[in-house]
């Protein structure tokens, strides 16, 4: 009956490490960062503003908008 | 102040009535002498005030950094005004004496593409404007960009009076060919035969009066004040920047444009 526990204890609790394990890379996938994130954002801007139907033009003003406010939040002025 | 001889039409007439004197006589008479009638009028200026109506289909586009200056530009347009100066060929739109703006106000400019001056010239039937200053892109007024005009306007039977004008309504659908494909904006004039001058914002004219309210997407212009001017007024078209057509100079804003994101990359 010990050993019965302990075995269970044992089998919890290295399944607890192997999913914990597997959940850190995960989210190491999740929030890794490219090396230029507000270049990234632009892009996908562009994409999205031209989709609504706007001309390059305009989608450019709210693209680079954005991109100014997330370079001052990233580097600073 | 507003010139509205219509006004001064329904005074006199009353004043006829007090005289006992047969008012379609006297007023006609008063009329001709004293109100200046438009073809005595060379020109005039008109301002206009511009306003974003709520898209909340865009807002959920934007992104939250983004919303929350656009939403700061749909107040602060409020206290943007535009200033058209016309005379029977030629007109030119711009920011009315609006120094020193911040840069959300900037933002709201450029949302409703006022940041450049934009001449109409009816002679060459053409739309002309200096590109604006862009960082690592242009420099200022390195272009000077020609667009022919091309209205396709439909007449829609409706009126209604803005700033005591009477105005009538017309459509135009525009075409916009980007890099996600083609789509179409309807370009909506409420226009004035009472003003005989036919332009309006953002170089759109060609309807038989002037342009008292222009709706652009959620941009709407609309007149605030007008006057006239009984003398000839000199419209100078700008002549710096190398000439080119506009969609070239969207080829060569593409181009800029994807070659700064690969300097930003290096």
């Amino acid at each position: 009956m010990k050993k019965l526990f302990f075995s269970a204890i044992a089998l919890v609790a290295f399944s607890s490490v192997s999913m914990a394990n597997t959940i850190a890379e995960e989210n190491e996938t999740q929030t890794k960062v490219t090396e230029t994130p507000c270049t990234d954002h632009w892009v996908a801007d562009m994409k999205i503003y031209q989709k609504y139907g706007y001309t390059f033009e305009e989608a450019l003003a709210f693209s680079d908008e954005a991109w100014d406010i997330c370079m001052d939040e990233l580097y600073g002025d | 102040m507003e010139i509205n001889h219509l006004k001064k039409f329904y005074q006199f007439i009353r004043i006829g009535r007090i005289l006992k004197i047969e008012y379609t006589y006297f007023a006609l008479l008063l009329l001709f002498i004293s109100s200046p009638s438009f073809a005595q009028r060379k020109g005039g200026k008109a301002i206009y005030s511009i306003t974003i109506q709520s898209d909340s289909i865009l807002k959920k586009t934007l992104r939250p950094q983004i919303r929350d200056r656009y939403e700061r530009a749909e107040k602060e347009i409020a206290n943007l005004f535009l200033e058209l100066v016309f005379d029977d060929t030629l007109s030119v739109f711009k920011n009315y004496q609006n120094k020193n703006i911040s840069d959300v106000t900037e933002f709201a400019l450029k949302l409703a593409d006022c940041e450049k001056i934009i001449y109409t010239n009816l002679n060459n039937n053409e739309i002309i404007f200096n590109n604006a200053e862009k960082k690592a892109i242009f420099k200022k007024n390195e272009f000077l960009i020609q667009k022919k005009i091309e209205n396709n306007w439909t007449f829609v039977n409706e009126s209604k009076y803005i700033q005591n004008f009477k105005c009538y309504k017309a459509t135009q659908q525009i075409s916009i060919v980007n890099d996600e494909g083609t789509f179409f904006k309807t370009i909506t004039a409420w226009y004035c035969p009472e003003i005989p001058f036919t332009f309006g914002p953002k170089g759109y004219c060609d309807l038989p009066g002037l342009i008292v309210e222009l709706q652009d997407r959620n941009i709407v212009f609309g007149l605030k004040e007008i006057s006239f001017f009984d003398k000839s007024i000199k419209i100078e078209l700008p002549t710096k920047g190398v000439k080119v057509e506009y969609n070239e100079y969207l080829q060569i804003l593409k181009e800029r444009v994807m070659k700064r994101m690969e300097l930003t990359e290096k």
